[in-house]
């Protein structure tokens, strides 16, 4: 907790001029000392060239090096919306409508995200559509996050739900915000430790990759809607946000027979999905490990 | 939906092993009030909610967080449906 507050801190004291060369310097020692991380992002970069019509660019170290830089704007993107300078970017949406008709008819919804560009388009939603976005993260320090949030911007209503593995609370959470008629952000590409004993499979990228099944599993158990939500990074402060209905968004409250299919066939729409969107914007996926082992660590 | 005001405990334990059943798979000569919902009966968070949303459908009850977590072996969910009973009654 106390490296972000001395992140927004740094940030608020010396400005982004100063931030962004230290953050590029962080990214740089990374880049030479994370082997691992260097070849997942070319394995990972020749995928995405392959299935590119005109490519403009060949995978290879260089392409690795700005891989890892654009994690690091990324950061300091990140860094710099949540210590209040969010006058400075702008947000354009695609496909705004519908989250507005979600808003206007007050219902919950789980959306998905990735780990492609920025997750804080989200900040944006919560504030211009006057709703809750709760956003899971495996965290144990959701509670103070949330304070501290608070206090940089008090008129933005995202909160942090702690993914406790240990403890069906978080799921009761998650099903009671979307009864409040909020929504509930995850991010889709990534299985954790706890989500080992439900996964499911999806094509992504050329090969079969695994996917984690219980987001999936929430809006078919909850009868709520699914959309996809993702932000790329322009450049000059722009970040394109696209959004999108995932599925059968609004199909209700699946049989008990037709659940774990209708669970696989999201997750198949959101990898299918997340594949155009990497090949819109390759190097801001920011998943730098073997992604499609059997047993992702 | 089921008549939650006339059910007394084992007629809400009953009710729970066909929601089981149906939802689950779970035979009811599986289920006892003393079921633990992870060691005995193998469900995780997700069946949780599921079976949350199940009881809550069926009976027109409102369940909070609260509520919710905790909840152990069958028994515990018996108890927690029959409190809600009561604050139906009044």
């Amino acid at each position: 907790m106390w490296g972000l507050r001395v992140t927004v801190a740094c940030y608020r004291a010396f400005g982004r001029f100063l931030s962004r060369p230290l953050i590029l310097a962080v990214v740089g020692y990374f880049f030479a000392t994370d082997r691992g991380g260097r070849a997942a992002s070319r394995a990972y970069l020749e995928r995405v060239h392959a299935r590119i019509a005109e490519p403009t660019w060949s995978p290879g170290p260089w392409q690795s090096f700005l891989h890892f830089c654009e994690f690091g704007l990324s950061i300091a993107d990140r860094i710099s919306l949540w210590g209040g300078d969010q006058d400075r970017f702008e947000f354009v949406f695609h496909g705004r409508e519908h989250f507005k008709k979600l808003s206007e008819q007050g219902k919950g919804a789980i959306l998905f995200g990735a780990h492609l560009g920025s997750f804080d388009a989200l900040r944006v939603l919560s504030v211009q559509d006057r709703v809750t976005v709760n956003v899971l993260m495996y965290t144990r320090h959701a509670p103070k996050i949330n304070e501290v949030f608070r206090k940089i911007s008090p008129d933005v209503d995202v909160r942090v739900i702690s993914a406790d593995p240990d403890s069906a609370r978080t799921t009761f959470e998650i099903k009671a915000c979307i009864d409040r008629g909020e929504w509930v952000a995850i991010l889709g590409d990534r299985v954790e430790p706890s989500d080992r004993n439900r996964v499911c499979e999806a094509e992504f990228l050329g090969e079969t990759a695994t996917f984690p099944e219980a987001p999936f599993l929430l809006p078919v158990i909850l009868g709520c809607p699914a959309l996809m939500i993702l932000a790329l990074r322009r450049g000059g402060g722009v970040y394109e946000v696209f959004a999108e209905p995932l599925g059968e968004g609004e199909a209700g409250r699946a049989p008990a027979e037709e659940r774990g299919r209708r669970a696989q066939e999201l997750a198949a729409s959101y990898a299918a999905r997340l594949e155009h969107y990497c090949c819109v914007a390759p190097r801001q996926w920011f998943n730098f490990y073997d992604f499609w082992a059997r047993n992702p660590s | 939906m089921a008549e939650l005001a006339g059910m007394d405990a084992g007629e809400i334990f009953a009710f729970l092993k066909d929601v089981m059943e149906r939802e689950f798979d779970i035979s009811p000569e599986e289920i006892r009030l003393e079921s633990d919902f992870v060691e005995d009966l193998d469900m995780d968070s997700i069946d949780a909610v599921d079976l949350a949303v199940a009881v809550e459908e069926e009976l027109g009850v409102q369940f909070e967080t609260d509520d919710l977590t905790g909840l152990q072996v069958m028994r515990d969910v018996v108890d927690l449906i029959e409190r809600k009973r009561a604050g139906i009654g009044g």
